[in-house]
């Protein structure tokens, strides 16, 4: 049979634009086949644009074992998506999987995109997994924008570890989480202490 | 009257006593001070010198100590992941640990009993993860020792931030 | 000439690490007294303990007050303690603390005044324990402790108060009894 060129050329180019990864086994298992189909267009959405496909099909499966209904499961796949897309915007082609996931997290904490850019420029060229989960992490235990910001924006500036970053969040919010321990006093201390200068 | 009502009172006598007990100094082994000065790099000033555990980690190891850092860890020799160990003290049947680096599959990481403790070390690459514990298959449950995580569907998840 | 906290400081924030050992060295009997009185396991306290002095010299050029190291220390030690406390605890509450505090050395002259007292103290909730541990035994002031844990002065001393009212029930009678 004679394959017609233009229509070969279309059909190229409809394969260029179709999703370089075939339909995720692990979705078709967990998932029903309609949840599936609609989360499998997320992700091919996603890989168009470069975001990463591994993320948004680990939020389905978080999803579907935790026994949530359908909808909740692709609202929370699409808001990944959202998020993860604005995440590459603020910290650039260059940022890989583990970045965007974590700038994705702060995003959806409440941090802001120019403030994820104002990272990526403080620490040029190292990674930013470590301080951009700090951010989210502080932000989801309920400090206000401008304290979580100004104390990663702060450490940053400063050149801080990713050690010391850590520190920072478990000296914050860790502590305050131990059913064992009352959370801290909602005032500053009175003086500057490591590894940040105020605490919950 | 309050034993403790007045910053520079005198102690009451079974007070002072027990205060004069608890002071005697204790004896720990010198381990910790060992693996912890070993571990040490430069002290974090800024980028040029900036601290990293993948320095520190591989020296204590071809030390000869075992050095586990649940916390903070850093990546291992060679494959660029780092042991975090799970803990979780719970009654239970079975404790199964379920997160990001299992595809959240409620089989794939049973936790091991010992004694009240349920326990399970795996190895991640840097970056963040979302996890949780599933109790009897049927009860989720949060980490208290690590960050809790913003949450889509409802339940307690935890997260854990491995660097690199 | 023996150097200061302040000087040692320093001399570690230059990366000089005999210094830092020097300076762990000049607090470590208080430093390792807290974490075992407070963690009531060996294993528990020497991580712990590990951990803060990790975690201490990687943040060295953060300590704003060189002379004061030793609260410095303390504060990120009992970050480190809570953080254990926490995380082994504590989902499960209760019986645990009697049998956790059974590792604690006992004196060597012992007539069951050691062995009360920590029971006694593995009784308290570990927010109290914490507060008394800081005031009596390591004798830092108030100000200090309101410095190291975050809270409020008031809400130390009512810890603190609680704390000896309940060892007093039981340690007074095991006191006289002597």
């Amino acid at each position: 049979m004679r394959t017609d060129p233009r229509r070969l050329a279309g059909l190229l180019l409809l394969l260029a634009a179709t999703p370089l990864a075939a339909q995720d086994a692990r979705l078709q298992e967990r998932l029903p086949a309609g949840l599936a189909r609609e989360v499998q267009r997320v992700v091919d959405s996603a890989a168009r644009s470069t975001l990463p496909a591994e993320p948004l099909v680990l939020k389905a499966l978080e999803g579907a074992s935790k026994g949530a209904d359908s909808a909740r499961i692709l609202a929370a796949v699409r808001t990944l998506a959202t998020n993860l897309g604005s995440a590459r915007a603020a910290l650039g082609p260059a940022a890989s999987e583990a970045e965007l996931v974590a700038g994705a997290a702060a995003l959806r904490a409440g941090a802001t995109a120019p403030s994820l850019a104002t990272l990526r420029q403080l620490r040029k060229g190292e990674p930013l997994v470590v301080p951009l989960s700090v951010l989210a992490d502080l932000l989801t235990a309920g400090l206000t924008s401008d304290r979580a910001w100004g104390s990663v924006r702060e450490m940053a500036t400063r050149g801080a570890s990713d050690a010391a970053f850590l520190a920072m969040r478990d000296d914050l919010v860790t502590p305050a989480r131990g059913r064992s321990v009352p959370p801290a006093a909602e005032q500053p201390p009175t003086t500057p202490l490591p590894p940040t200068r105020s605490r919950p | 009257m309050d034993a403790d009502t007045h910053d520079e009172a005198p102690l009451e006598p079974w007070l002072a006593e027990a205060v004069a007990t608890l002071q005697q100094p204790v004896a720990l082994s010198e381990g910790y001070r060992i693996r912890a000065l070993a571990a040490l790099g430069p002290p974090a000033r800024g980028p040029a010198r900036r601290w990293r555990l993948a320095v520190a980690l591989p020296f204590a190891v071809a030390a000869g100590l075992a050095l586990l850092l649940p916390r903070v860890p850093g990546p291992g020799p060679g494959d660029g992941r780092s042991p975090v160990a799970f803990h979780v003290s719970a009654p239970a049947r079975e404790v199964a640990l379920v997160g990001d680096f299992n595809n959240w599959d409620p089989a794939a990481n049973r936790l091991e009993r010992q004694g009240r403790t349920w326990n399970l070390t795996l190895r991640l690459p840097p970056g963040r993860y979302r996890y949780a514990y599933l109790v009897d298959g049927q009860r989720w449950l949060p980490d208290p020792g690590f960050p809790a995580a913003g949450d889509d569907f409802g339940t307690p998840t935890a997260v854990i931030t491995v660097a690199h | 000439m023996t150097p200061t906290d302040a000087e040692l400081v320093a001399r570690a924030r230059g990366g000089d690490r005999q210094s830092y050992a020097a300076l762990i060295e000049r607090h470590r009997a208080s430093l390792e007294r807290y974490a075992l009185r407070l963690l009531g396991e060996r294993e528990e306290a020497e991580e712990a303990l590990q951990d803060t002095l990790i975690r201490a010299w990687a943040a060295l050029s953060q300590c704003a007050e060189p002379d004061r190291v030793r609260g410095w220390l303390f504060r990120i030690l009992v970050n480190r303690c809570r953080t254990r406390l926490a995380r082994a605890n504590r989902l499960v509450r209760g019986a645990a603390g009697d049998a956790a505090l059974a590792s604690v050395p006992a004196a060597p002259r012992d007539d069951g005044w050691q062995e009360e007292l920590t029971r006694a103290l593995a009784a308290l909730p570990e927010e109290q324990r914490e507060a008394f541990l800081l005031k009596h035994v390591e004798a830092f002031s108030y100000e200090e402790m309101a410095e190291l844990t975050g809270q409020s002065v008031p809400a130390l001393k009512m810890r603190v108060s609680r704390a000896c009212a309940a060892l007093r029930l039981r340690l007074e009678e095991v006191y006289r009894g002597r």
